[in-house]
């Protein structure tokens, strides 16, 4: 047992200062986030009511109903007010809908769906990369390699198209579209999964190799290490730092959800809003979803830097503590 | 482990690349549920507030207006048995019948007042307001169960906008209690029609039930139906084809050519004119401004070849009203019935024959070019160049390159094309920003003058700035009119001078189709409107 600390060690509160600092960082980037959607999104010609069928009288009607007819700077103030209390406001084209609910509604399904995509990945993406970083140049390697080549390579669309044609309409083992029941989530979360499971792949692999050839691992190879220790202990830990880089804003982006994958398979996720709400105009959509996604990425680049400290002390950025 | 991940590969391919079509059976659904798709979720369940057609096909299931449209585009009872027409067909009085909402209360007469008075507050901002607006003067509830409603002129399609969204009834004790949230959710509103919504899965799937409240329940033998959204082309052939779906509202562009020839492919009417408006007021485009110039550009065409070799889901268009809106009566099409000569032309993909009055014919290079000397003389300017606002998509800039063919060949007019996006087209034309542009117009209502109305001066939608008292006086005077045949014959002098002046050139009628099996009877298709009842559709095997 350790006795229990009785004051905040200034290494600590050094780093209370650094965390205090990065967190306006972090504010600042989603407030310029904001503002440059809001006003990229006003800059684009067209409204959410130019609809072919909308007469000068009813436009103004709707702008008056929803304060567009109000000067742009009281708009933007409005806008910041209310998403400083989390509101997104209310949807142009989804009547009655507010933005919120529509990413509540959404978010979830478009995360489960990266989150069995992100298993698959991981498992397949650091099977792979270990296969074929220890036997560099052998035919596992060059297997491994040529797939992982491939599932960079080949679009999603394709894949979704093949995988749709292959395994739901030919073998009839899944539905072609959907979301209901387990088995409808298997098609989108595979397709979803090909490329971060072939970046894995190659990150590691590549990595992999380059600790082999540290000084380090000969010495525990020569010290007789066991092969499992050694290979979890050392090599993985130490080669997974590439792959955390990448998997941060990869893990964002795959629970927030594909267009693509989405509207080929149905899911009615977030993904098809950030696409279709621009097309509609739909300006509170557009920097909900905006403003959401930035704010995921964000939060994740943090927590992947402090996963760095975690796999390697050189680099710990808050609450180092002395062992 | 080598051999082992060897032979799975091997193994495994050819299973994958050629297995056999062991799926799901096609025609495998439950008994007596129609399933079909839409392109898009529903926005709100609210007629009042809806404009797309997505959502106006699940409302028209949902809730019953005065009147319904029922096969062919006749009007059949809804919640009014009798209606009494005043002399000057300006009053309509609506007797209502025992009818009852989906939560067991009356449906009387303050609904529907209520609805249509909602509709044009401008405090509600409605789309669709000027449907009301344009010809309901006073709506006066005479009895729980007696309505009249005062137009502001005879209007003869009148109860066939009764059928409309924007007049469907609305209760006031429940908007009021829900406020905005009002028909965002199924347990939010309340229904009167022949189904009912009992799941709404936002972004995935409309589910309906049959509404044992309905007054004519005995007419509906569907179970239920249900709407999935379906983005994806490919997905949604996929999925008829493994009998996910009941049948195919509408066919993808890209798949059509699969289906040619194919029995289960049905025309759907659809009241859909593509034309190519000119910019009236550009002082730098002088010679657009001249009728001649606009004529000859429209004469060296070739519709004909366009629609049945490159488009071939279209019809040739030689007059403004598409074919499929009605002239003087429910199945009396205006384009087959009313103009100076006529001609047949076939749907390049079913050969089903459309009889079409026609203005002009076009392929008439050398009359063209000498038009177009002459109308480039009077203007003054010497060349002519301009550029073409097109859609983003493959169809549009097919089509705007064949014009730019046809263009620079014959008469040497060189044009640049401007794809942009459907938002920002539709901004820039309204906005007059744009020297000539491709366009759709879709009909709101069965009746030409949908179409006409469009070019009199001070219009919203008069896109070329097009301004001509005579077309005025046409239209007005078809306006004021109850007559048939007399508003036949205006409408057709007011498309002749149309077609004569040319500030807009018409290319070609939408087509669209269906795949309906055929043991799905009764599906209602109609041009425009609340397309797609079920009411009177059922299965049999």
């Amino acid at each position: 047992m350790r006795p229990a600390r009785s004051k905040v060690s200034l290494q600590s509160r050094g780093s209370l200062w650094r965390l205090f600092g990065r967190v306006i960082v972090m504010l600042a980037t989603l407030w310029v986030v904001a503002t440059f959607t809001f006003l990229g999104m006003r800059l684009i010609p067209g409204d959410p009511f130019s609809d072919p069928k909308v007469t000068p009288q009813v436009r103004e009607n709707l702008y008056r109903k929803y304060g567009l007819d109000k000067p742009l700077y009281k708009q933007y103030v409005r806008y910041l007010g209310n998403l400083s209390r989390l509101d997104f406001g209310v949807s142009y084209v989804q009547l009655g809908r507010s933005v919120n609910d529509i990413i509540a509604q959404g978010f979830p399904v478009s995360a489960e769906l990266g989150l069995w995509a992100l298993l698959l990945a991981l498992f397949w993406g650091t099977l792979l990369g270990t296969l074929a970083g220890l036997h560099h140049e052998g035919r596992i390697d060059r297997y491994a390699t040529f797939l992982a080549a491939l599932g960079v390579s080949v679009p999603s669309f394709i894949l979704a198209l093949f995988f749709q044609h292959v395994f739901a309409f030919r073998l009839g083992l899944f539905p072609v579209a959907g979301w209901e029941g387990g088995i409808a989530r298997f098609l989108p979360a595979l397709t979803l999964s090909i490329l971060p499971a072939a970046t894995i792949a190659r990150l590691l692999r590549a990595s992999i190799l380059d600790v082999l050839r540290q000084d380090y691992i000969q010495t525990a190879r020569i010290k007789g290490l066991a092969h499992t220790r050694l290979l979890v202990h050392h090599i993985l830990r130490n080669a997974a730092l590439s792959v955390l880089t990448y998997l941060g804003p990869m893990v964002v982006n795959i629970t927030t959800g594909s267009f693509v994958i989405e509207t080929i398979f149905n899911v009615p996720g977030l993904g098809k809003h950030y696409v279709q709400s621009i097309y509609d105009r739909d300006y509170t959509l557009v920097m909900g979803t905006t403003v959401f996604y930035a704010a995921l990425l964000i939060v994740a680049m943090f927590l992947v830097d402090i996963a760095y400290g975690l796999l390697d002390p050189r680099i710990r950025a808050f609450g180092a503590k002395e062992r | 482990m080598r051999f082992g991940a060897k032979a799975w590969f091997w193994l495994l391919l050819p299973a994958l690349l050629f297995g056999c079509h062991g799926g799901p059976q096609p025609e495998a659904h439950i008994p007596g549920v129609l399933i079909s798709e839409i392109g898009d979720d529903i926005r709100i369940l609210d007629p009042g507030l809806s404009t797309d057609s997505v959502t106006f096909r699940v409302l028209t299931n949902i809730y019953e207006g005065l009147t319904r449209v029922g096969p062919d585009g006749r009007i059949v009872p809804g919640i009014a048995s009798k209606i009494e027409v005043s002399k000057d067909k300006r009053s309509y009085t609506f007797f209502l019948r025992n009818a009852l909402w989906s939560d067991g209360v009356p449906v009387v007469a303050k609904d529907f007042a209520f609805a249509l008075g909602r509709v044009m507050d401008p405090k509600a901002a409605a789309q669709y307001a000027y449907i009301v607006t344009d010809t309901v003067e006073r709506v006066d509830v005479l009895g729980e169960r007696t309505l009249r409603i005062i137009l502001k002129r005879p209007t003869p399609y009148f109860l066939w906008l009764t059928a409309f969204p924007a007049y469907l009834p609305l209760r006031q004790d429940l908007l009021e209690a829900l406020g905005q949230s009002y028909g965002t959710s199924p347990e939010r509103t309340a229904f009167n029609g022949p189904f009912v919504v009992t799941a709404w899965k936002k972004g995935s799937k409309v589910v309906l039930g049959k509404n044992p409240r309905y007054w004519d329940k005995e007419a509906v033998i569907l179970k239920g139906a249900e709407f999935v959204v379906v983005k994806d082309p490919n997905t949604l052939v996929q999925m008829y084809d493994t009998g996910a779906l009941s049948f195919i509202y509408q066919v993808p562009t890209v798949h059509l050519p699969r289906y040619a020839g194919n029995p289960r492919l049905k025309p759907r009417p659809e009241a859909v004119t593509d034309y190519i408006v000119f910019n009236l007021h550009r002082p730098d485009l002088k010679p657009l401004q001249n009728p001649k110039v606009r004529k000859a550009l429209s004469l060296v065409l070739d519709r004909q070849a366009y629609c049945a070799n490159v488009d071939r889901q279209s019809l040739p268009a030689y007059g403004f009203v598409p074919p499929t809106i009605s002239g003087d009566g429910p199945g009396r099409s205006f384009r087959a019935h009313f103009g100076e000569r006529f001609s047949v032309f076939y749907d390049p993909l079913t050969r089903r024959p459309y009889k079409t009055s026609v203005w002009f014919e076009d392929r008439r290079i050398e009359e063209a070019r000498a038009l177009f000397q002459e109308g480039i003389k009077e203007s003054g300017q010497k060349k002519l160049t301009f550029s073409l606002l097109i859609d983003d998509t493959p169809q549009a800039r097919r089509l705007g390159q064949v014009l730019q063919f046809f263009w620079q060949k014959h008469l040497g007019v060189k044009v640049s094309l401007d794809p942009v996006t459907y938002q920002t087209r539709l901004a820039r034309v309204a906005m007059k920003d744009y020297d000539t542009a491709n366009v759709l117009w879709g009909a709101d209502y069965d009746d030409p003058m949908t179409f006409l109305d469009l070019f009199t001066t001070g219009s919203p939608f008069n896109d070329p700035g097009f301004s001509n008292p005579d077309y005025d006086a046409l239209i007005k005077k078809a306006r004021r009119s109850s007559d048939q045949a007399e508003r036949m014959t205006l409408f057709v002098r007011a498309e002749k001078l149309l077609m004569q002046e040319s500030p807009v050139v018409p290319v070609f009628y939408r087509l669209s189709y269906a795949l309906v099996p055929p043991y799905l009877k009764g599906v209602v298709f109609l041009a425009c409107g609340a397309d797609g009842p079920l009411k009177w559709a059922s299965f049999q095997p």
